[in-house]
């Protein structure tokens, strides 16, 4: 089986031929609503770890590794939905005047990055449920988890970032 | 950062140039004078709460002037001073402030007004960084900050590269190089200001400077 990386390589490259199909004034729309969903996660995942901890246990019962599996596919869960209803649904359109293939590139691979970044940092933290994942990580693995976006970004950038979205979502 | 980038843009690059000589220049002068500057605002602020307390009065008053200051002086109690040794505390921070407040004031006239510009922006982003990152140090000089200022600034010397990492970064790949960077030189904190600048700089741009006709469908 080939380094697991690859798979979220080519996870965030499909988001990039997404995004210039599309162009990035609607992908930035859904770059808000994945910064918003990733920074409830995270904000719950800091700020409340009493609570999520309580309820892991009454999902989960006492195995650490049962308890890392459900929250890993609740959190995976709930991001998958976000980006279906983002896809599906009335799309938040941005400002400008076209579809820059450039920037509708950037965008893409901007959601890429935030949505398989995710998945990745989630499952990976959960030490790959159901998946019979090597633990000799490659450098590259290393390197790359550092700038996983719930790894680096904490919740006030999180809600910073998405209030700047807005803001440019409003700015004529 | 954000803040001065729009500002930056909107008002055009021979503002932003402006700004930054405002802002490095204040940051210079600042790093290399904080005692005469320290001393300077601590004496402003006791001569105003010296006449705030009635020093006028007595200085001005009939009878023994020298016993009406002592008086006036055991009635201010103990001024702390608002620049401390070594240029700590929130006094140079407020003068740094008001220098910037002034410089953007400047820097609305008519005469700097230029057309927004992608070069204004990222001028305006350095301003921002370089504001912030002071800031930063000055609010909290026992922090460690993670927001590095040029050194010609700030009149620290460069430490030179531990041996080690320097002979082992010879012969290291691209790869090795960046990881090296991202996991050993960088903080998380750090880390997480780049990725944020990329992203709202990213946003920034598209929204702001793509020009072509819109896609249908």
């Amino acid at each position: 089986m080939g380094p697991i990386e690859l798979v979220f390589l080519v996870m965030i490259a499909l988001f990039g031929v997404v995004g210039i199909v599309r162009g990035y004034a609607r992908e930035l729309g859904i770059t808000t609503m994945l910064l918003i969903g990733l920074w409830v996660l995270v904000f719950i995942d800091q700020q409340f770890h009493v609570q999520l901890d309580k309820l892991l246990v009454a999902l989960a019962g006492d195995s650490p590794v049962t308890q890392a599996t459900v929250k890993a596919l609740i959190f995976c869960a709930f991001l998958i939905g976000i980006v279906f209803i983002s896809y599906q649904g009335e799309t938040l359109s941005f400002p400008g005047k076209g579809a820059n293939h450039v920037f509708s590139l950037g965008a893409g691979l901007l959601n890429g990055y935030l949505f398989a970044g995710s998945l990745w940092f989630y499952l990976g933290d959960a030490n790959w449920p159901f998946l019979d994942i090597s633990q000799d990580y490659s450098q590259f693995y290393d390197l790359a988890w550092k700038v996983l976006p719930p790894n680096v970004l904490t919740w006030p950038y999180l809600i910073g970032l998405a209030v700047f979205m807005l803001i440019m979502r409003v700015l004529k | 950062m954000a803040i001065f980038g729009v500002l930056g843009y909107q008002r055009g690059t021979k503002a932003s140039v402006f700004m930054a000589g405002v802002v490095m220049f204040g940051l210079a002068l600042i790093n290399r004078q904080a005692d005469k500057i320290g001393s300077a605002i601590n004496g402003l602020n006791f001569g105003i709460r010296f006449v705030l307390a009635g020093g006028l009065q007595a200085l001005g008053g009939s009878g023994n002037k020298s016993e009406a200051i002592d008086q006036v002086i055991e009635s201010m109690g103990e001024v702390t001073p608002l620049v401390r040794e070594g240029g700590a505390g929130l006094g140079l921070a407020l003068a740094f402030a008001l220098l910037v407040l002034i410089g953007l004031l400047v820097s609305n006239a008519k005469w700097f007004k230029g057309r927004a510009s992608v070069p204004s922006l990222v001028v305006g982003l350095a301003n921002g960084y370089l504001i912030s990152a002071y800031l930063v140090r000055a609010l909290i000089p026992d922090g460690d900050s993670s927001l590095p200022l040029p050194f010609f600034l700030t009149g620290e010397r460069v430490t030179s590269p531990a041996p080690t990492v320097a002979t082992s970064a010879s012969g290291a790949g691209l790869l090795d190089q960046i990881s090296r960077l991202v996991t050993e030189t960088l903080s998380d904190r750090t880390l997480a200001i780049i990725i944020v600048v990329i992203i709202a700089l990213f946003v920034l741009l598209a929204t702001r400077f793509s020009n072509r006709p819109a896609k249908k469908g």
